[in-house]
């Protein structure tokens, strides 16, 4: 448990980040191209793989992070809580993914067989196996636990649906992904 | 259900779960992240498509939602108090007095006022607070849905800016290269510096030093930064070499208590943002020596050097959340010690929160004698000419005017020494440096005057909606300012519904373009300042983004290529005008780089390598890769490439010379050709 430990312990910061991190979006907001990129370089590496096991497609991740960068540094100013830059990124690279869901749900019904994923990100098998069982949206929340580090009522405040909703979600997601594994 | 049998819920499930989630853990760890999205990467990307913005907006209604509602409540107060302050006659003019409390910052005509003590700075500091407070509000009750985009970039066009000049290269005779610099004359530190001898390399956070007089490339030092650092540029000067960097972060690590870390608002005194300047000894390239540090607080903004004293910018944002008490959280430090209030200089407009903090001293002797001046207000573009620096603000009062402004003030430095000359505000805003020129006493500037709201919180569609209706457009000045900073000529209307572009000002002539659908090129007659003259006009299609001076007679333009109907980019283009009549420029040879859609040099100037004396055009464009080229120009013949060189990955890169050899620095390599014929010669990883 130490990794998810210390993924909760860097997603609350230490005091000393914290106020560093509310210090950046200040300056952030005030137009500063090279504080929004310090914001964001603590919390890349974890939005890269939130999006490539949500969405399982190296290209689309790649692409969903960056859309979901730009969409952030054009709307900086509107990040209310000056304290919650990771929150925020989260949110919006989630929302990325699901219209990438919808994206891929219109281009299936047009050819079948596109959304077929590329599968050079180094997973073993097991693992693919029992991603593969889940649906998107299980996907998602899955991702969010394990990279955003994030409980499910925060998960569901982030994604605008009930947390009790999310807990069942992610048990059952969590449930047959141990099936596979164990 | 209640929170703690939430929690407890979650605490059950995360048991369970706890092995799959720490398997899909590991499996990810070695996941590699592209290149792409690598913060640097990202950071370039940004500012470029900020730049980008900047310019496919110029027909757009600019809308300073933030900037103009925040100044609304401010100043109304001192407007009303000064009727016809800013009215259209004495638009420009400088700041007449008025007889408010605060009206000591505008009591004599173009005078700088400093801070008669912390209180007074505070006073501002309170001022925007409260109008950072009421913009929220507003903020709060308008649509959602409007874009802040505008007021990001209002913000950020302004800070961001490249401090742009005259752009010779002074070490031209002295057979390596200098960093293409905004005046000539006066130094400027870069990423990559030579003197001869030596490469110094700013790569991440080591500086590494090469030796370049032997057959072979020698790696004979390495500075490695501390990890709180972050390195902006080098200077080399003699024997010594000179870092610039940040730090932020805590003075001593302290932890907060529960209160200062639960309450925000509250300032943390020991945090700290500072710029510095280490100086070492290079006298043996292999043996750098740390000699001596200059420090004052702010991000690093920039540097110059002239007649052996540094004059270091940057830039210190106060906490308008700050207690009057903490007074650390909002008056810069210098060498660790608060500012004396009379060094700061009060803005225009009675709010206030960054600072641009100037300060000089002697490379020979860091610990000596300093002087230093913090301009109070908002920060923007600097332009330092041989003989004063000047502190360029973007003003968007809603309320009292109808169009964007610029707020000037000028401090002059002679060796180490800074005195405050003036002030005044112009209409329009300046493109970037290059915008604003000194020369024989006089500051020649072109601007492109904006409408402003006049709603109290414009939103950038209905904002556009106004402008229409309206009629009001975007145009164009020109101005020409005494040294007491008085306007002896101006121009107006120029150029309706385009922006500027890029400009450069060369003795008594300058060049500016504006672009809508074609990019008209126009010639300035300055001869008589107090009859400055629209001589020569000519359309092309496309845009430069920068101009630079290529021998007599002839001005190169680097920008891009765009098609007759002004909508699709065709590529980056380089265009050599003949300026030899400067009432008949024409364009008479043009380049296009296909497929590649910007160039670094469009807002970095420091990025070209170009010398008139040995025919070289360097800079580096981006396609699908980035890629540094090299051309070289002949009146028949035109331009030529001599050299490409696909880069990887997404630094910045640097082409210079020394001798008979070019070195091309990208990351952390090095490669050296031949400067004739750009025949590969060696390479070093370091």
């Amino acid at each position: 448990m130490d990794q998810l430990e210390n993924r909760l312990d860097s997603q609350t910061g230490g005091r000393g980040k914290h106020k560093e991190e509310l210090r950046l979006v200040r300056k952030a907001k005030a137009g500063d191209t090279k504080s929004f990129s310090a914001l964001y370089a603590q919390i890349y590496i974890e939005l890269y793989k939130f999006a490539l096991y949500t969405l399982r497609h190296p290209q689309d991740a790649e692409d969903a992070v960056s859309e979901a960068v730009t969409a952030a540094y054009e709307n900086i100013t509107k990040l209310k809580s000056e304290t919650s830059f990771r929150n925020w990124m989260f949110t919006i690279l989630a929302n990325q993914c699901r219209k990438r869901f919808i994206k891929r749900e219109k281009d299936e019904e047009l050819t079948e067989d596109i959304a077929q994923p590329e599968i050079d990100y180094g997973q073993k098998a097991d693992v693919r196996a029992a991603l593969e069982t889940l649906s998107e949206e299980e996907r998602l929340i899955v991702s969010f636990s394990v990279f955003g580090g994030y409980k499910s009522a925060e998960i569901g405040g982030m994604l605008g649906i009930e947390a009790a909703t999310v807990r069942s979600k992610k048990n059952r997601a969590l449930g047959k992904m141990r099936k596979i594994l164990e | 259900m209640d929170r703690e049998v939430d929690e407890r819920k979650d605490k059950q499930t995360e048991q369970q779960e706890g092995s799959v989630i720490e398997r899909i853990a590991e499996n990810a760890e070695n996941i590699e992240v592209p290149e792409s999205l690598r913060p640097e990467a990202v950071e370039r990307r940004l500012e470029k498509s900020r730049r980008e913005r900047l310019h496919r907006r110029r027909k757009k209604w600019r809308t300073v939602c933030s900037a103009a509602a925040a100044c609304v409540c401010v100043l109304i107060g001192i407007a009303s108090a000064q009727n016809g302050w800013f009215t259209g006659k004495n638009r420009g003019k400088l700041s007449i007095g008025i007889d408010t409390e605060y009206a000591a910052a505008q009591s004599s005509p173009g005078k700088i006022v400093s801070a008669k003590d912390y209180d007074e700075v505070y006073a501002y500091i309170k001022e925007e607070r409260k109008a950072q407070e009421e913009q929220l509000n507003e903020r709060a009750e308008s649509v959602s849905k409007s874009t802040n985009e505008s007021a990001v970039e209002s913000a950020s066009d302004l800070a961001g800016q490249p401090y742009a000049g005259q752009g010779e290269q002074p070490a031209a005779n002295s057979g390596y290269s200098d960093t293409n610099v905004r005046e000539a004359a006066v130094g400027e530190g870069d990423i990559v510096k030579t003197d001869g001898k030596n490469l110094y390399i700013l790569e991440g956070q080591n500086v590494q030093i090469v030796s370049i007089e032997g057959e072979k490339m020698v790696q004979t030092a390495s500075i490695r930064m501390d990890k709180e650092k972050t390195a902006y540029e080098l200077y080399v000067e003699g024997n010594s070499l000179l870092i610039a960097y940040s730090v932020s972060g805590y003075a001593d690590g302290a932890v907060l208590s529960d209160e200062a870390y639960v309450n925000s608002d509250t300032y943390n005194t020991e945090y700290r943002e500072y710029t510095a300047i280490d100086i070492y000894d290079v006298s043996i390239p292999s043996a750098p020596k740390l000699l001596d540090t200059f420090s004052q607080s702010g991000s690093f903004y920039t540097m110059r050097v002239s007649d052996g004293y540094v004059y270091l910018l940057s830039n210190f944002y106060a906490d308008i959340a700050a207690g009057r008490e903490e007074i650390e959280a909002y008056i810069p430090k210098i060498r660790g010690e608060n500012i004396e209030s009379s060094k700061i200089l009060l803005p225009q407009y009675k709010r206030g929160t960054q600072y641009t903090v100037l300060s000089a001293f002697a490379i020979a002797e860091p610990s000596g004698k300093t002087d230093s001046i913090a301009v109070f207000g908002s920060v923007g573009t600097c332009y330092v000419s041989r003989e004063n620096i000047y502190i360029c603000e973007g003003y968007y009062n809603a309320q009292e005017e109808t169009v964007t402004q610029t707020c000037i003030r000028k401090i002059g430095y002679q060796d180490g020494v800074l005195e405050a000359k003036g002030q005044t505000k112009i209409d329009g805003t300046l493109n970037d440096s290059f915008s604003i020129d000194e020369y024989e006493g006089n500051l020649r500037l072109v601007t492109t005057v904006s409408p402003v709201g006049n709603s109290v919180a414009p939103l950038a569609r209905s904002g556009e909606t106004a402008a229409a209706e309206s009629g009001f457009k975007e145009s164009n000045s020109l101005y020409v300012l005494d040294e007491n900073l008085e306007i002896i000529g101006e121009i107006h209307d120029l150029a309706r519904e385009e922006q500027i572009y890029s400009a450069r000002f060369i003795g008594k002539t300058g060049y500016f373009v504006t672009y809508r659908q074609t990019d008209p090129l126009f010639s300035v007659d300055l001869s008589d300042p107090s009859k400055p003259q629209i001589i020569g006009e000519l359309k092309i299609p496309g845009f430069s983004e920068y101009l630079h001076p290529f021998g007599e007679g002839k001005l190169l333009g680097i920008g891009m290529d765009v098609d007759e109907t002004g909508t699709v980019t065709n590529g980056v283009k380089l265009s050599m005008f003949d300026i030899s009549d400067a009432a008949d420029v024409k364009e008479v040879q043009k380049y296009v780089l296909e497929d590649m859609y910007s160039t670094d040099v469009a807002y970095n100037y420091k990025a070209a390598l170009i010398s008139e004396e040995l025919n070289l055009i360097g800079f580096t464009a981006y396609g699908q890769r980035q890629t540094f080229y090299m051309f070289s120009y002949d009146n028949e013949k035109g331009f030529t490439m001599r050299f490409s060189r696909e880069l990887l990955g997404y630094g910045e890169a640097r082409g210079i010379y020394s001798d008979s050899r070019f070195y091309l620095v990208a990351g952390n390599t090095v490669e050296v050709y031949t400067l004739d014929t750009f025949d590969k010669i060696d390479d070093i990883v370091l």
